[in-house]
């Protein structure tokens, strides 16, 4: 869909922007919060009723989600921590393609294991497709600083990841 | 010079990235049915459609019931709008379509068991955050994010239900928590089969 501001969102505005973004949104709250469809479910909601529609959808979406994702993960913390914790960590991230060469599980294992901002920034950026400008928005840090995140996530996910992806190759 | 434009050298973690691009998220499992009821409460036209809307309960009159006390403790049953289990729990549904394409049914659910599942979480599952919880818009929308309880029919989807409290089920809140799950999927099962 454009991201042309109108004054309310169609339901078949919302199809798309779902059917395009929804997956990496989802994956995008889980870093945080234990159910995050919930997270993006309400995002919708709030887009639904935002007037006028947002200028730019898909980061208005990935903002919201944050702060929804943040403040389940604050109101789960009150209520059992160390469950949300296991619930997070326990969940596939990931579709299972017995043609990639990568094991999921490492992915999945490595991508929790990066600094939180150089996570938010490879899924923002590598599954959000948002661009670095849109990150540094999102995260509140500078574009440059954004990239230089992810170049290093990059860099570290390579020496994790290495053994497994050459395996496949 | 737009970040976006950096020149990209050539280093091996390059290739690791245009792998993971082909990576894909786990598809979102919404409730795209309280969605498009929200879209089209709020066209005026009415040019949006609202699939098999007769048949939802109203959710105020739930969260009403809560707010009176007057079913706190009784057996409450929730009519559900839901999807048959065309398939495994663990398979979400890969597009929002699919789930629209099987929301034929209705499910019946007795609040008291689910009342138990929130339990198994946390000790006081009555506390304010849960109960508040039916007033988020989404649940006003479409009560209560049916498809979820059967695409999921697990812990994580129960959860998030929120009833009135049971007073009657002393065996249930004895078990320990493992059994207790497993308890309530089985006494849970035969109400979507």
């Amino acid at each position: 869909m454009g991201d042309a501001p109108a004054d309310s969102i169609s339901s078949q505005q919302l199809r798309d922007l779902v059917e395009a973004h929804a997956a990496a949104l989802v994956l995008y709250a889980r870093q945080w919060c234990p159910h995050p469809d919930d997270a993006v479910q309400e995002a919708l909601v709030d887009l639904v009723g935002t007037r006028p529609q947002p200028d730019k959808c898909v980061a208005w979406l990935f903002k919201t989600v944050r702060r929804k994702a943040m403040n389940q993960l604050r109101t789960e913390s009150r209520r059992a921590k160390h469950e949300t914790a296991a619930m997070i960590g326990r969940t596939a991230w990931f579709v299972t393609d017995s043609s990639l060469p990568l094991e999921l599980d490492d992915l999945q294992t490595a991508l929790t294991q990066l600094p939180d901002l150089e996570r938010e920034v490879v899924v923002a950026h590598l599954w959000g497709k948002l661009t670095f400008e849109q990150i540094g928005l999102l995260v509140e840090v500078s574009s440059s600083a954004a990239h230089r995140a992810y170049r290093r996530a990059l860099t570290r996910l390579s020496a994790k990841l290495d053994p497994t992806f050459e395996k496949h190759s | 010079m737009m970040p976006d434009d950096y020149p990209t050298p050539l280093e091996p973690q390059d290739r690791l990235e245009s792998e993971l691009q082909r990576v894909q998220p786990r598809p979102a499992q919404l409730d795209w049915l309280a969605l498009e009821r929200l879209v089209a409460a709020q066209d005026p036209s009415g040019s949006t459609t609202s699939p098999s809307s007769k048949s939802w309960p109203a959710p105020l009159s739930l969260s009403a019931a809560w707010m009176s006390g007057a079913m706190v403790g009784a057996l409450l049953t929730l009519w559900i709008q839901s999807s048959p289990p065309t398939r495994p729990a663990d398979q979400p549904p890969s597009t929002m379509s699919s789930i629209a394409a099987h929301d034929a049914t209705t499910l019946q659910v007795d609040a008291p068991k689910l009342a138990a599942s929130e339990r198994m979480r946390t000790n006081d599952p009555w506390d304010d955050g849960l109960v508040a919880s039916l007033d988020q818009p989404q649940y006003r929308a479409g009560w209560p994010r049916a498809g979820r309880l059967v695409y999921h029919s697990d812990r994580e989807a129960i959860n998030r239900v929120t009833i009135p409290r049971p007073d009657s089920r002393p065996g249930i809140q004895q078990l320990p928590q493992h059994q207790l799950r497993s308890q309530l999927m089985q006494e849970l099962a035969p109400s979507w089969e």
